[in-house]
């Protein structure tokens, strides 16, 4: 997101700086699967939303996950990233500006996307280096598949 | 960033022009969403990889949005006046600019029909009252079971800064959102009292606090701009 040349020269490096220390991948793993009109589409963001009254991310950056059911309504969720380095108006306004669940469900009912998933995840994306969150994903990855999911949104802030 | 993206390679990836903040280009635009979405969406049909694609359009300007210089905020908020001792209430000041900003609060969630207000589970006014201790000599204890004081002072600056910008975007002349954030941190009490507040967290004995005021309450380009 963002062009660095439209940011300042202290943000510009200070961002410069977090992808020289993210992490390399040896492997280019591929997977196809079946037409977008048959994919069952769950959302996964690293945003720190979660529905209104389930438990605050934590100050101290940890890897847990808040569970966002299908059918909650957009209205109810609430977002509690420690960052207040990013535009949050535009979640304030409208949460599809950051987790487009009636945007998916919409595409789901026109067909398409085959459906929506049972179940998205959040997760709080600050915690420091990203391998950490390695055994989440892992255990996430199951939670999916459980779910019949075969696409996955992952949608940052 | 298109950089990182470059770097890590995922598999898929569709590069967007928009601010932090903004993954799916502009608040209340459902074609121009949908439109990201599908364009990411459609990687999924991508013969080989790894793909990163750029979208091509900037996110549309905000209807009506004001193009005077500045937040062209009605409510001329009243500055804090000092109490017989010369000296300004913090709690009472922000007591006085929450009850100013009470009415287009009400007017938002009618607008929208939700708020983000909530995370500390505090009323407003409670979450004032919470902020403002910590400016005086004696701070308040937590409010939740398991919570650190900086966690706390945390969420209930949170909802602070959320019940301001919401009160903020519900006035006539539809203000962006960076107008509102300089709205806040330049002309109101409360951006005042967070500024005062990140120099109470820095000298803190309490590890936690020194976090929040290094780096979790104070935008970094407001930092720089001071």
């Amino acid at each position: 997101m963002v062009r660095l040349a439209d940011l300042p020269e202290w943000e510009r490096e200070h961002l410069l700086e977090k992808g020289r220390e993210a992490p390399r991948f040896t492997s280019r793993p591929w997977v196809k699967g079946p037409a977008l009109g048959k994919r069952r589409v769950a959302i996964v963001t690293t945003s720190g939303v979660h529905r209104r009254g389930d438990r605050p991310f934590s100050l101290i950056p940890d890897t847990e996950y808040r569970v966002i059911p299908g059918d909650t309504s957009a209205d109810t969720l609430v977002m509690s990233h420690i960052s207040v380095n990013f535009d949050r108006s535009g979640f304030q306004e409208d949460v599809n500006v950051v987790f487009p669940i009636d945007r998916l469900q919409e595409l789901a009912r026109g067909g398409v996307i085959g459906s929506v998933a049972d179940f998205h995840y959040a997760f709080m994306g600050a915690a420091w280096p990203p391998t950490r969150f390695e055994a989440k994903a892992r255990e996430l990855a199951g939670l999916l598949k459980k779910d019949r999911v075969d696409a996955v949104l992952l949608t940052p802030v | 960033m298109r950089e990182h993206t470059e770097l890590i390679q995922p598999p898929r990836a569709l590069w967007v022009p928009f601010m932090l903040g903004r993954p799916f280009g502009a608040p209340n635009a459902p074609e121009f969403q949908r439109k990201v979405l599908i364009a990411v969406l459609r990687l999924l049909e991508a013969g080989q990889g790894p793909v990163l694609q750029d979208f091509p359009e900037d996110a549309p300007a905000p209807v009506n949005a004001d193009d005077t210089e500045g937040c062209a905020c009605p409510v001329n908020l009243s500055r804090p006046q000092p109490g017989a001792d010369g000296k300004i209430d913090a709690a009472q000041a922000l007591l006085d600019e929450v009850a100013q900003l009470l009415p287009w609060h009400d007017l938002a969630i009618k607008r929208l029909g939700r708020t983000t207000v909530g995370i500390s589970g505090l009323a407003i006014e409670e979450a004032a009252r919470y902020v403002a201790s910590h400016l005086g000599a004696a701070p308040a204890p937590s409010y939740g079971t398991g919570i650190s004081v900086a966690e706390a002072l945390k969420r209930a600056c949170d909802d602070l800064k959320a019940f301001y910008c919401e009160a903020a975007a519900a006035q006539p002349g539809n203000p962006a959102g960076d107008e509102i954030e300089k709205w806040f941190w330049r002309q109101t009490t409360a951006g005042r009292l967070f500024l005062d507040l990140q120099e109470v967290c820095r000298t803190s004995p309490d590890k936690s606090m020194q976090m929040l005021g290094k780096s979790v309450l104070v935008p970094r380009a407001i930092t720089h701009a001071t």
